[in-house]
């Protein structure tokens, strides 16, 4: 069959409507592929979305556990009247003269200090008055909160 | 004879890939708002602790500043004493305060020193609540 031929069954078939699946999967590909461009698109800008979110979810709840974690050393100093050792005893931690430190792991429950993740150290200081400064880091050694705790003691002791 | 065609239908494709961004994009951005409200929230939450127990330590300071000025001299120590009230009766001193915690919030303490020797020799607290600043 010559070329001129074969062209001129294209135009015959083109009149009569034959190609019409074959324009119709055409448009099909074209759609297909406009609609699947279109979702990566949107998934692409999704997945940084949820991302973002997830991070900040995660240090949102490091936040509230740290800052749970410092009012409860804060108020364990106070009752342990200033003392850093009987502060370190109630809230599960150790000591070493003035500091008393606190490890947690992930979930923040008390660990050892080779499983922790987190670290709360209490640096007490003062006389009558006595003075803690309370802060807790991450692995990281970043400070993810921190307060000043602080209590009277007189020495006959509080009533 | 007529030979059967496959059915290729266009526009279903559109109409899946509409709903499926839509779900997409709906969950990913009402995920990203409840993130951020929830950081929002404990950012304040973290504010306030941390600026309670600032006042807290405050307010045991002025406490012991009290101390300390009974012990210099009880006699004008109500006096000199400044940012609070210093009551002395009975070998007792009474030290009421007003610390603010946030704007919305005050810390209202009362704190009783029992004197010897002019030394506080213990002490009783009255009052120690965190309560709103119109009081």
């Amino acid at each position: 069959m010559t070329e001129r031929t074969l062209l001129r069954a294209m135009r015959g078939a083109a009149q009569t409507g034959k190609d019409l699946p074959d324009r119709k999967s055409r448009l099909f590909l074209i759609e297909f592929i406009a609609a699947l461009a279109v979702f990566c698109v949107a998934a692409a800008v999704c997945t940084g979305l949820l991302a973002v979110s997830c991070k900040q979810s995660r240090s949102t709840a490091a936040l509230d556990g740290a800052a749970f974690a410092c009012a409860s050393c804060a108020d364990s100093f106070k009752a342990a009247g200033g003392d850093a050792a009987a502060c370190a005893a109630l809230c599960g931690g150790a000591a070493d003269g003035e500091t008393a430190r606190v490890w947690y792991d992930a979930d923040w429950t008390v660990c050892a200090e080779a499983d922790a993740v987190y670290t709360l150290t209490a640096q007490a200081e003062g006389g009558a008055l006595r003075k803690a400064a309370i802060c807790v880091t991450d692995a990281r050694e970043t400070v993810l909160f921190e307060l000043t705790a602080a209590v009277y003691a007189p020495q006959g002791g509080v009533r | 004879m007529r030979q059967k065609r496959g059915v290729v239908v266009v526009g279903a494709v559109t109409i899946f890939a509409i709903f499926t961004v839509l779900l997409l994009v709906t969950f990913s951005a009402l995920s990203f708002v409840l993130a951020r409200t929830d950081a929002d929230r404990a950012d304040r939450a973290a504010q306030t602790t941390a600026a309670y127990y600032a006042a807290d330590a405050a307010a045991w300071e002025r406490v012991d500043e009290a101390a300390a000025l009974l012990a210099d001299d009880p006699a004008s120590a109500a006096q000199r004493f400044t940012g609070g009230q210093l009551v002395l009766a009975d070998g007792r001193a009474t030290v009421t305060l007003q610390t603010p915690v946030c704007d919305a919030l005050t810390l209202y303490s009362e704190v009783e020193l029992l004197l010897q020797d002019g030394y506080v020799a213990s002490m009783h607290t009255v009052r120690w609540q965190c309560a709103p600043a119109q009081e």
